[in-house]
């Protein structure tokens, strides 16, 4: 059996991008349309399926750090962050100018905990037409080939790789 | 009294939880008030701290600083943890070095609910308004504006999509009355690349037909008497972006070869002037006339009805759109929330199947009336059937015989012109159709057009 390992991740992005809304259907399989502001930060546990690599298993168990969300990249909580092993940047597809306001957000949380892995976001696909897709996702790609990290085109509301997110950093967090 | 009982008479007057940690961060000391805020453990003695506190898992770096003395203290503020009763409590974390080798770190508890809360809601409110004001700026939420998953809401979003996606295509939408023909004409200009550029949207129908002209074209200064000064028209403003000429059937017909000259070649005249401004935009109409009618009759020209139907949209009526028109309902209600400071959850049963079997002729616009109705009266969570009134149908009244004559009487031939114009409407000006509405030969319901001089606006 593999060990649980302890891992401290952070849900980082401009407010209302879908952060909780992300980790409500990855640790709840829940969603609800309501808008509430995060203040301040607040932590929930979720044990990981165990994961495999150069045929060792490795399990993790995420301490995900739901930290209020940061505005036009103004930082207010870099405390927060200390002491994390990874992050999930979230950005609101509806709101494309989320994309370059978490840029300053990736960077000093990037430095502030030696380069720990991170993925990109872009969530709310449920609410962009298929036809605009194709050029948020090719934003969104040039934005994580700059950080060299993954990025995925989640919703929270549709759970539409939500659970993909959570595991590609865990994988990224074993390279 | 020695200084480790002063200290802990201190600690006690703070109102805070407090544990202290050894060397191993494991709890070696702590109140009776953190064990009240963390009732699941009977105690804590040599527990790790991450076990209890999961919020300092990571931060193996900062003790170490707190314990060397490098760091002296570290706050983490407002950590959401739910009370036993599933209350949502906010407390302070704040870590200090004691310089106590047996305890070297002192982690203090504060409950901030209080304060939290009220940043909590100032914060939501700016951020809704925010969020709102965003989403209202761009195409994506263009997109979702139309609300729904019924087939004939994706057949309508599909179609804008699409259409939004040829530039300069003209686009004619038609649609019975409040069906959302500006939403959907708004919609395909934010989904364009010239999102930016002015949509200007003007009703054909709420001008005189002699002023029409001079608002299209402009004027130059003195081009008529009252012409004090140079006015660009509405042809003029649009100029890289959208014009929406709503009720585009009123458009009279002089003035409709001048519109087609202007779609052919980009340029026209301003009134009194003798040089030509060319200006690029798209065309999109809209009307809840039956245009084919007014070609027969003459009231519209062929070439401009064949200009402007390039593409044609149909937005359905509401009463065919099923349980959409639930979702459509509930979003009203969210808005109404907002703006009468309300807490109206949703519709109970009974008025959904209320709101499910009516007609609605007046289509969303008429639905967006009844509920706003019902939530400036309504004092209980829900909606109920007795909140939504809705007008009796004019056949139900008929049928069982019990219209009842205002006090003060009425006028019987503007009731029946009434009739004949929603009838029209109702139908898209199909006069078969209207006819059968109102339960009469196609030729008696001609007879009463031509009565009342409404045959021509058929």
């Amino acid at each position: 059996m593999a060990q649980i390992i302890n891992k401290k991740i952070c849900l980082l992005g401009e407010y209302g991008a879908g952060k909780t809304s992300m980790i409500r259907r990855f640790v709840f399989d829940l969603f609800s349309d309501d808008y509430i502001t995060t203040i301040g930060v607040k932590v929930t546990e979720k044990v990981l399926p165990p994961i495999e690599r150069e045929n060792k298993l490795q399990q993790f168990r995420f301490m995900i750090w739901d930290i209020a969300g940061s505005e036009e990249g103004k930082i207010k909580h870099e405390n927060y962050w200390m002491g994390a092993s990874g992050a999930l940047i979230v950005t609101d597809l509806c709101r494309p100018k989320t994309f370059s306001c978490t840029s300053s957000l990736i960077e000093k949380f990037l430095a502030l905990n030696n380069n720990p892995p991170i993925v990109i976001v872009g969530n709310k696909t449920d609410l962009i037409p298929l036809t605009e897709l194709n050029s948020l996702e090719t934003t969104l790609q040039e934005m994580a080939h700059t950080y060299r990290c993954p990025a995925l085109l989640t919703s929270a509301k549709t759970g539409q790789q939500v659970e993909e997110s959570f595991i590609r950093l865990a994988q990224c967090m074993m390279e | 009294m020695t200084e480790s009982s002063l200290s802990t008479i201190i600690l006690e007057s703070l109102q805070a939880g407090w544990i202290f940690l050894d060397q191993d961060l494991r709890i070696v000391q702590f109140n009776s008030l953190f064990q009240t805020w963390h009732p699941h453990y009977q105690t804590f003695d040599k527990l790790s701290v991450t076990e209890v506190l999961p919020e300092t898992v990571g931060l193996d770096l900062l003790f170490k600083e707190l314990i060397s003395g490098k760091q002296t203290a570290f706050t983490l503020s407002h950590i959401e943890k739910e009370s036993l009763k599933k209350e949502t409590g906010y407390f302070n974390l704040i870590f200090l070095s004691t310089k106590i080798p047996e305890k070297p770190i002192l982690i203090l508890l504060f409950n901030d609910t209080d304060f939290a809360l009220i940043v909590q809601k100032v914060q939501q409110q700016s951020y809704e308004i925010k969020l709102m004001r965003s989403l209202l700026h761009t195409k994506t939420a263009m997109a979702s504006g139309l609300i729904g998953s019924s087939e004939p809401i994706n057949r309508l979003r599909n179609m804008i999509e699409k259409v939004a996606s040829v530039p300069y295509s003209t686009i004619l939408i038609q649609g019975e009355t409040g069906t959302g023909k500006s939403l959907v004409a708004y919609m395909i200009h934010h989904l364009t690349d010239k999102r930016d550029r002015p949509f200007i949207e003007f009703n054909c129908a709420a001008v005189p037909e002699t002023l029409l002209e001079s608002e299209l074209f402009g004027y130059e200064k003195g081009a008529f008497t009252h012409a004090a000064a140079l006015k660009k028209g509405l042809l003029e403003e649009a100029n890289g972006g959208t014009l929406f000429l709503d009720e585009i059937g009123d458009v009279p017909i002089n003035l409709q070869s001048k519109l087609l000259t202007v779609l052919e070649s980009r340029k026209f005249r301003r009134l009194g002037s003798t040089r030509e401004t060319t200006s690029k935009f798209r065309l999109i109409a809209a009307t809840n006339r039956n245009l084919k009618i007014m070609l027969e009759k003459n009231k519209f020209r062929e070439d401009l009805f064949y200009r402007i139907q390039v593409v044609t949209i149909n937005c359905p009526p509401l009463r065919d759109l099923g349980d959409d028109l639930i979702s459509i309902a509930q979003h009203f209600i969210q808005n109404y929330n907002r703006e009468f400071g309300k807490a109206v959850k949703n519709l109970t049963p009974e008025a959904r199947h209320k709101l499910k079997h009516y007609d609605w002729p007046g289509n969303v616009r008429e639905l967006r009336n009844v509920i706003e109705r019902a939530m400036i009266f309504s004092e209980g969570p829900n909606l109920g059937a007795e909140d939504i009134q809705l007008p009796q149908k004019p056949g139900q009244e008929i049928a069982n015989g019990d219209v009842s004559l205002p006090e003060k009487g009425l006028s019987f031939e503007e009731l029946e012109k009434g009739l004949l114009r929603q009838a029209l409407e109702r139908s898209s000006g199909n006069q078969s159709q209207a006819a059968r509405l109102l339960n009469m030969s196609r030729d008696t319901f001609r007879y009463r057009l031509e009565k009342y001089n409404m045959l021509e606006s058929s």
